[in-house]
């Protein structure tokens, strides 16, 4: 990487800041790899990203993406069909390999380096993801995940000066940074909205993650409507707390980077509370999981007038209690705060609630906080038992349509038809998202729950049963797994496992999960069960092991 | 003897966050050998943001201290030292 390419952060920000032109019509773009050339062109030399201490310009970023981008193309995988993994942990090559990836129309593929190789190396052969972006602290990662991957990967090694020495031994074929063609900023050929975006894996119910392409026709909708919302600027500076696998990092990265402002990567060390980084930098805009506030609430590090530079902050991810927004409330005094709603399968968010400011609109609102409306041209209804649309103040599954609703699961067909419906009273293809909500006359949708056994921790998605497969395959025994303890503020803070009669120990049982699950997704406990409980039906009475823990916890206190 | 004081302190929340965390590690069915006080706890993945919360609010019932969030540079690394001075003195 060209270190010279790098500037002081303070100096540059008052300077650039100051003569930043207007944005225009980047969001217009076919592409997000066309909205980040646009951009790139008109904001060249401002910064678009701090990570690591240093800030990154527009053109450096351009340049170093540009050696990628016509690396996939030189290999033919530039048809918009393709897909190209990204290993790492949100440091700058993973931003460069988004870029450049995206400029070559090619879907990326994230694999976060803190998962187990097991999974990561499944996700690859699942995504059959031709091409590989890693940086030179990943390489150990990258050679367990691709001693599991049978099909032939073109390895790019953009701040390798070689290739590593066990790359002989294998059937990749590795670029280290002297072999990847010179930059050239010329704009992605050719760019289709019909072309990937990205590939996210998420939990699966069936015990192994389930894909979901998202296409530029998916996600460009969502930019434009987000970007006519909240009118990002030049001037914002904005977090970046999510890991790439999480779709909302694509609303970071792709809404400040059409708007020409700069994403600030919060380091791991302070994402638990990065009070004083907004600070420090001024961060004007702040998107997050609700749990990240919530330990910064916990932390006492959420404190009234703690952030007067934000002007925006977003929650997403999971629900959000009005507890934890009122605080927010009074630590961001003048910021909007809006809470957003989507699954991947429906493109990052689709629908958006704005808070109130005035101390009587909040004392009306229910605990958890309404997820609002549909975005312009999107379809958010309750549909009751009987696929029709409920009424006023009835509940019913939450079902999305328009856009932003992807195809559907990656290469399976049979999940695909299971959540991806149509029903008689529209043409429109409906996604199920398994949420149950009330179709509030005062509030619009109110997030009421799960209709299956999916939960949320820390805002990532898991499927217990996924869980469950894995202590079942360990164990060869009975497998439960419940969400627990859940926090005064309604959000899950864990997982417990729960086995029959096995005779592995309990640390063997959590390595299996620790070998096959993401960390989030890791039982925190184990317990043991000699008389299983049993529902009518002879299926794992899940309310009868939450009352067990629910007693537990009772005893304790 | 105000500085012995301080660091009689110190060393009495070091142990009880280093117990806590010891149980927490112990509770994931992790070794739960003794971390050094100077190691980072997020980059040995020994804690998220929740097993942060619970050490800390342990260490608040065990000391009668508070934590001091202002007090704690999370930036320069999370280890149980930096997390011990961050208590402040009982009222």
């Amino acid at each position: 990487m060209d270190q010279h390419a790098r500037h002081d952060g303070s100096a540059w920000s008052a300077a650039e800041h100051a003569n930043a032109p207007p944005n225009r019509d980047t969001f217009s773009a076919a592409t997000l790899g066309t909205v980040f050339h646009r951009s790139a062109l008109l904001h060249a030399t401002r910064p678009a990203l701090w990570v690591d201490g240093e800030f990154v310009s527009y053109e450096v970023l351009l340049s170093h993406a540009s050696r990628i981008a016509q690396s996939l193309t030189a290999a033919g995988l530039n048809d918009g069909r393709a897909r190209c993994a990204i290993l790492g942990s949100r440091k700058l090559i993973d931003f460069v390999g988004v870029v450049g990836a995206s400029m070559a129309r090619c879907a990326y593929v994230p694999l976060n380096s803190r998962h187990p190789s097991q999974r990561l190396a499944q996700i690859m052969r699942d995504a059959e993801a031709q091409a590989l972006v890693v940086d030179r602290n990943h390489l150990a990662h990258a050679r367990a995940v691709l001693q599991d991957t049978p099909h032939s990967v073109l390895v790019l090694l953009p701040d390798s000066s070689s290739a590593p020495d066990w790359a002989i031994h294998t059937r990749h074929r590795f670029l280290p940074e002297a072999d990847l063609p010179q930059p050239c900023v010329d704009g992605p050929p050719h760019a289709n909205p019909e072309d990937g975006a990205y590939l996210l894996f998420t939990s699966g119910s069936t015990g192994a993650p389930k894909g979901v392409l998202v296409r530029n026709r998916n996600v460009m909708p969502y930019l434009r409507s987000i970007a006519a919302r909240y009118a990002p600027r030049p001037d914002d500076r904005c977090t970046q707390l999510f890991d790439l696998t999480f779709d909302l990092s694509v609303h970071d990265m792709f809404l400040a980077w059409g708007a020409g402002a700069t994403l600030y990567r919060v380091p791991d060390n302070v994402r638990f509370a990065p009070r004083d980084f907004v600070r420090r930098h001024a961060l004007t805009t702040w998107f997050s999981v609700p749990s990240t506030a919530a330990t910064m609430l916990g932390l006492r590090a959420l404190r009234p007038g703690d952030f007067p530079s934000l002007r925006l902050s977003l929650f997403c991810g999971e629900a959000l209690p009005k507890r934890l927004a009122r605080a927010w409330a009074a630590a961001a005094p003048n910021a909007t705060i809006e809470n957003l709603y989507g699954p991947t399968e429906a493109t990052i968010a689709l629908t958006a609630w704005r808070l109130p400011r005035e101390d009587h609109a909040l004392d009306a609102l229910p605990e958890v906080l309404p997820i609002g409306k549909p975005l312009p041209g999107q379809g958010a209804i309750a549909v009751n038992p009987f696929d029709a649309p409920a009424g006023e103040d009835e509940e019913g599954e939450l079902c999305l349509a328009g856009s932003q609703v992807t195809d559907g699961y990656w290469r399976r067909p049979d999940l695909t038809a299971q959540r991806f419906v149509h029903f008689a009273w529209d043409e429109r293809v409906w996604y199920r998202t398994g949420d149950r909500v009330r179709n509030s006359r005062n509030h619009g949708l109110v997030f009421l729950g799960r209709l299956d056994r999916q939960v949320k921790i820390a805002g990532h998605r898991v499927e217990l049963q996924e869980v469950e497969a894995v202590l079942h395959r360990a164990g060869d025994t009975n497998a439960a797994a419940i969400a627990w303890p859940i926090g005064p503020d309604g959000l899950a803070r864990g997982i417990v496992g729960f086995v029959g009669n096995t005779s592995l120990p309990d640390d063997a049982l959590l390595q299996a999960c620790r070998d096959a699950l993401p960390p989030y997704a890791v039982p925190s406990a184990i317990r043991r069960i000699d008389d299983w409980p049993l529902n009518n039906s002879g299926k794992t009475d899940h309310g009868r092991l939450r009352a067990m823990m629910e007693a537990e916890t009772c005893s304790k206190t | 003897m105000q500085q012995d004081m301080i660091a009689a302190e110190d060393s009495n929340l070091l142990r009880l966050l280093s117990d806590a965390l010891a149980r927490r590690l112990r509770q994931d069915g992790r070794n739960a050998t003794r971390v050094a006080p100077d190691s980072d706890l997020v980059e040995l993945g020994l804690v998220d943001s929740q097993g942060l919360l619970d050490m800390i609010l342990d260490a608040e019932e065990g000391s009668g201290q508070m934590f001091d969030a202002e007090g704690m540079d999370f930036e320069s690394g999370v280890t149980l030292r930096r997390l011990a001075a961050a208590f402040a003195a009982p009222a």
